[in-house]
């Protein structure tokens, strides 16, 4: 029986995710071993002591139902000799003890070494990953990344701690019991040899249709967890249509599947037990028998102690062998988890830093867009050709239809992304040229759709600027408007925000995202639709304290609704990846282009009927 | 615990599979029981008296114990599993069927990642535990029991020292437990902690770029990771320790067993006793004591199993005994297939302990009137239009339908009666024909070509044949979940048309046309006002255009109703209205 060296663990895949029973191989297991070896490397005492353990503990293992048996045929069989014997007895508890000693210190400094190897693993993995940028986040997708650091370094974990210590110092004791039994006696030792091909072949057998198996109950399991998140997520339309039995229907339908192939999977896979079970037992009957046979026709040296000695072996040789299948799929498992995190250590950062960049830049905020142009992949530009000259102190507005490539533009600007061709000015000077930390913290970028740390509000609130003081915090938030429903909440600025802020509307999400960019008291505030779920009166207000807090730094709003930046100094409309039109509002509408026809449709005044 | 037995009577239906399960695994644990005292008569009858006829029937008995036990092994974890999975078939429709039981209040408690946890990891625990721990529970005492039996048979003396290193060992392990297990509970909660700052750091990655916060991340992250690898390195050193050491115990008795019971046969060999030992009830209790000292340590996995399972237990009772807020009145009364007025008496009510979001609102709205309702963000019109269909129920006053108290009317005729299209447009997966068919559910006396008329007049409507018909699968275009593939106007109007293919009497729409470009949302709305004539339509927006053409406008504010009139009057005589009119329009400067 293996008892696992830590209890928790392994638990986390979420319910649709990897993991669980699927067996994935390795691309690459060798390139793998290697490079976790390197990580290893730095742990080689401790790796030293347990290759020492694990032998030391076999050698113990080995030699103890030897001593035993020898102590029973020489003292109680042969010469009778209460003396001898005890002294034989104590010797054999002594290696019994060094086996546990051994055990003992094989899984502290495995457990160490282990640990302390997934922390480094965990600590790089995270630096590197605050270096890399958006570009990488959209090819692997956030949610991946995330179980790449939680999951997959847990599995790695266990396997390491549990499975690789486990089969490396049962393969060992297995040869070490392997060879004291042909010490002991040659016969003997092929009897129980004998079922080794057996149980081998059903291990083997068992664990291919186990997997088999698991991988369609997986896929059924994912489809339940689909179900029920579709349902969960979708219950008011299904209340409101009250739909609520045919829902049902379908989702036991789906069940009555799953129980299906779930039995299925089990009783496969627990063949095995008895399958032990039942080679021990024919181990058991034979030595015994064989044994027995033997002491009858010939005597010494078969004597009732030697056949003691091999029970005890034949139970101990298989029990290793019988988890090797397991540890084989736990460690191809923690590969293949391995190698998706060599993949993020692997990942260059695509924002490179400049070898001398410059500091303490934006500080008027003046901004040029020069023939930029740039595409999330190769040869599919989102925006093209872009001039675009803003003077410091100025609000520009940057207006079109969805997919006209406005966001892009942020994204440049706070060089989420970096600018394909063409360059961007910051007080005269290339962006990639600023120190990428100074750009960021002199900008106050607010996003469509606003994050927030699961913390108080005032902890949010200053995110940007963690020196403020609470008295500056909370005249941002009056200035967003924001101040006026935090009051409202049950413990005002110390409320705690649940992950995202979901305990917020999505417009009192949007006014604190304000708040917290204003707090950071930025020389270049960029409002990407940060009001769209805002009435409109709440945004004339935002507006109004927007400007003043501003007044002087350099703004760029963009907005679908056209009355938030009726006032822009200056109005840049985009349509189909080019600026098309700029200039005032009054300018463009005298000019009676898009964005006439735009502002046309949206203020067309109403006519009751 | 008790959650765990509750669950248990979901084996109900399978208890004749259990029961032989059971019966199976008590026969198989005899036969491993039995198989010591054979090897004893072998070695003293066949061996010691070299009879071979003995040796070989002895041989042949084994065989057979050692193949009967693993065959009655195997019909019994067979029986086991199918009993196991229909229980979890079981616990899982009754957790579906709670979750749709429950009202939008209960909905509003739960994230959704929580419920599918219950539904699947919580249950397969539970499950599980059936399978490897309640069974193997019952058989490590079985065997336990068994063995300890035996030995007192054999020889009780030896018995009786047996009885002690095993007591011993069974202190020790819960010793060892009561010292590990609050420790194991910190180095979850503290992976837990460390996972959870990696999963906001990453989930909020633009914002810490935006915000060049990296290297307080680090910082932050860097002291979780030491705090777990802290506890993670101790409780290592502690199990490393303790469980070879049960082990090791094991062995003890082992040579305890034969040391004692080779100084019987010594000393019998001086001066017979009465109490006679042979070689081979020395080997065979031998046998028995690591018989006996598996189920101590499997005890000890299956008390860790047992855990787990009452705490997936109890979270999933707590699902399945959570009370809707909502419930069908106990005699529903029918709804007036003819009356679609809505009223609200004196209504009152507020989320949770926070501030009311609707106070002491009275209103009326007549059958077949189209009202427009518009105020600024909270000011409580999504709140009003969820608890005309009783998606919540008001803490004062009454809501009226067709002039019967909506908890009274029957819950199956008033979401019949009322559609409220929702601000945020739920999709499911599947095509758009799919999701617009949907709103057909509820009445099938609908032929196929009456139904077809009606979801093309719905998309018509609805301003959806356009863009449909520019997919390229049309109407089976595939619809990914939540809507995915579809922009958010595309996604509304697929919503709209929904509601409009049920045909309700009353027909309630909050916000449904905001991502809409205006050009669109005018032709929509002006399609429901020609449309609706028969039906009651209440118009929730920020947008004046979107209400200004309603039979009646009622602005609401801090959860009252602050006007009511036409567009006109409205203009005139609120200030409210012409404040939202104006900044809409452009004529007020802040």
């Amino acid at each position: 029986m293996s008892i696992p060296r830590k209890a928790s663990g392994g638990h986390r895949h979420g319910p649709a995710g990897r993991g669980g029973f699927q067996i994935e191989a390795p691309r690459n297991p060798r390139g793998a071993i290697r490079r976790l070896f390197r990580y290893f490397s730095a742990e080689w005492p401790s790796l030293l002591i347990v290759a020492a353990a694990i032998v030391f503990g076999s050698v113990c293992k080995a030699v103890g139902p030897a001593w035993l048996g020898g102590a029973i045929s020489a003292h109680v069989e042969r010469e009778p000799d209460a003396g001898r014997f005890a002294a034989g007895m104590l010797k054999v508890a002594a290696v019994f003890a060094g086996a546990w000693m051994a055990d003992a210190v094989n899984g502290g400094f495995m457990n160490r070494a282990a640990n302390r190897l997934v922390y480094r693993l965990r600590r790089h993995s995270f630096n590197h990953l605050q270096r890399l940028s958006m570009p990488f986040f959209d090819r692997i997708g956030v949610g991946d990344v995330i179980s790449r650091v939680t999951n997959d370094i847990e599995m790695l974990y266990n396997a390491l701690a549990n499975g690789f210590a486990g089969m490396l110092g049962g393969l060992v004791s297995t040869v070490g019991i392997l060879i004291a039994m042909l010490i002991l006696d040659l016969r003997l030792s092929l009897v129980v040899l004998l079922y080794l091909p057996l149980l081998i072949g059903a291990t083997a057998l068992i664990g291919r249709l186990v997997r088999k198996a698991y991988r369609e109950n997986q896929r059924l399991v994912g489809s339940l967890s689909r179900k029920i998140n579709e349902s969960v997520a979708a219950a008011k339309l299904i209340k409101s249509f009250h739909a609520e039995d045919q829902t049902l229907r379908e989702f036991e339908q789906i069940s009555e599947a799953a129980r299906a192939v779930g039995t299925r999977a089990e009783v496969i896979g627990f063949a095995m037990h008895p399958m032990m079970r039942l080679v021990n037992g024919l181990a058991l009957a034979s030595v015994v028998g064989v044994g027995g046979y033997l002491a009858i026709h010939e005597g010494e040296p078969y004597t009732i102690g030697l056949i003691t000695a091999f029970v005890i072996y034949s139970r101990r040789f298989f029990e290793p062998l019988r988890h090797l299948s397991e540890f084989y799929n736990l460690i191809q498992r923690a590969l293949a988890g391995a190698e998706r995190i060599f993949e993020i250590l692997d990942a260059e950062p695509d924002i490179a830093a400049c070898s001398e960049p410059v500091y303490g830049l934006p500080t008027a905020g003046r901004v040029e867009f020069e023939r930029v142009s740039f595409g999330y992949a190769p040869g599919q530009n989102v925006v093209e050709d872009i001039d675009l000259q803003v003077e410091a102190g100025q609000v520009v507005a940057i207006v079109g239809p969805t997919g006209a490539g406005k966001t892009t533009l942020v994204n440049l600007l706070s060089r989420f992304y970096e600018t394909g061709s063409g360059r961007i000015l910051i007080d005269g000077v290339d962006i990639r040229e600023i120190d990428i930390d100074s750009l960021r913290t002199r900008m106050g970028v607010v996003l469509q759709e606003p994050y927030f740390f699961a913390d108080t509000i005032m902890a949010n609130l200053k995110y940007g600027r963690p020196a403020a003081s609470d008295q500056a915090a909370v005249e941002a938030a009056r200035a967003a408007r924001a101040d006026h429903f935090i009051k409202r909440l049950s413990e005002g600025y110390h409320t705690r925000l649940t992950e995202r802020g979901r305990n917020l509307s999505e417009g009192e999400r949007q006014l604190l995202a304000i708040a917290r960019a204003l707090l950071a008291d930025p020389r270049i505030l960029v409002l990407d639709e940060a009001t769209s779920s805002v009435d409109s009166l709440t945004e004339a207000m935002i507006r109004d304290s927007v400007a003043n807090v501003m007044r002087g730094r350099t703004s760029f709003i963009i907005a679908h609704r056209l009355s938030t930046i009726r006032h822009a100094d200056l109005v840049a409309v985009m349509d189909n990846r080019r600026i098309v039109e700029r200039g005032t509002h009054h300018e463009l509408i005298a000019k009676n282009g898009l964005y006439a026809r735009l502002y046309q449709t949206q203020f067309e005044r109403s006519e009751p009927k | 615990m008790k959650p765990l037995l509750r669950l248990f009577f979901y084996l109900g239906p399978y208890r004749r599979n259990l029961a032989f399960s059971i019966a199976f695994m008590l026969l198989a644990t005899a036969t491993t029981l039995v198989q010591p005292r054979l090897v004893e008569w072998v070695i003293d009858s066949g061996v010691g008296g070299g009879d071979g006829r003995i040796l070989g029937l002895g041989i042949l008995a084994l065989l057979g114990t050692a193949t009967a036990g693993g065959l009655l092994h195997l019909t019994s974890g067979i029986l086991v599993s199918y009993a196991g999975q229909g229980m979890a078939y079981g616990i899982r429709n009754d957790i579906f069927r709670s979750i749709l039981d429950f009202s939008f209040g209960n909905l509003d408690r739960h994230r959704t990642g929580e419920l599918i946890v219950r539904n699947t990891s919580d249950v397969n625990t539970v499950q599980m535990f059936v399978r490897m721990g309640f069974m193997l529970m019952l058989q490590s005492v079985a065997m336990l029991v068994g063995s300890l039996a035996m030995m007192f048979a054999m020889n009780p003396g030896l018995a009786r020292t047996m009885l002690f290193i095993f007591a011993t060992t069974i202190l020790l392990f819960f010793l060892l437990a009561s010292v590990i297990r609050p420790l194991i509970m910190r180095v979850r909660e503290r992976l837990d902690e460390l996972n959870n700052t990696l999963q906001e750091n990453l989930a909020g990655a633009k914002l810490v770029r935006a915000f060049a916060r990296q290297s307080h991340e680090i910082e932050r992250f860097e002291s979780r990771n030491q705090a777990y690898l802290e506890v993670a390195l101790k409780v290592g050193y502690i199990t490393a320790m303790a469980f070879p050491f049960l082990f090791f115990l094991g062995q003890i008795a082992l040579v305890a067993v034969t040391y004692y019971g080779g100084l019987m046969v010594v000393r019998q060999a001086e001066t017979p006793l009465p109490d006679q030992l042979t070689l081979g009830q020395l080997v065979a209790f031998n046998e028995y004591a690591m018989l006996a000292m598996w189920p101590i340590l499997a005890l000890g996995m299956t008390l860790q199993f047992m855990a787990r399972a009452s705490a997936s237990a109890t979270r999933i009772v707590e699902i399945l005994e959570e009370t809707p807020d909502i419930a069908e009145a106990s005699h529903p009364q029918s709804l007036a297939e003819t009356d679609h007025s809505i009223e609200l008496r004196n209504v009152s009510f507020s989320f949770g302990h926070g501030e009311p979001a609707l106070s002491k609102i009275s209103l009326r709205i007549a059958s077949g009137e189209t009202v427009g309702l518009i105020g600024r963000t909270g000011s409580g019109k999504s709140t009003l239009a969820a608890l005309i269909p009783r998606y919540y129920e008001a803490d004062r006053g009454a809501v009226l339908v067709g002039g019967i108290d909506v908890r009274q009317a029957s819950l199956a005729e008033l979401r019949q009666k009322i559609v409220l299209v929702l601000q945020e447009s739920l999709l499911l997966s599947g095509s758009i024909r799919d999701n617009i068919a949907y709103g057909l559910s509820g009445d099938n006396h609908d032929r196929q070509a009456a139904a077809e008329r009606r979801l093309q007049r719905a998309v018509e409507l609805a301003k959806a044949s356009d863009f449909i018909r520019e997919k390229s699968g049309g109407w089976d275009e595939p619809i990914g979940e939540r809507g995915a593939g579809l922009s958010g106007g595309q996604r509304q109007r697929v919503a709209l048309a929904r509601a409009l293919v049920r045909n309700p009497d009353i027909l309630i729409l909050d916000d449904v046309t905001s991502s809409l470009d205006a050009a669109t949302e005018r032709a929509v709305m002006a399609n429901l006002y020609r449309e609706l004539r028969d039906q009651t339509v209440i118009i929730i927006s920020q947008k004046i255009n979107t209400v200004s053409q309603a039979d009646r406008i009622m602005v609401m504010e801090d959860g009252r109703i602050v006007g009511t009139g036409s567009h006109r009057e409205l203009l005139a005589e609120n200030r409210i209205y012409r404040e939202i009119h104006e900044t809409q329009n452009g004529e007020l400067r802040l």
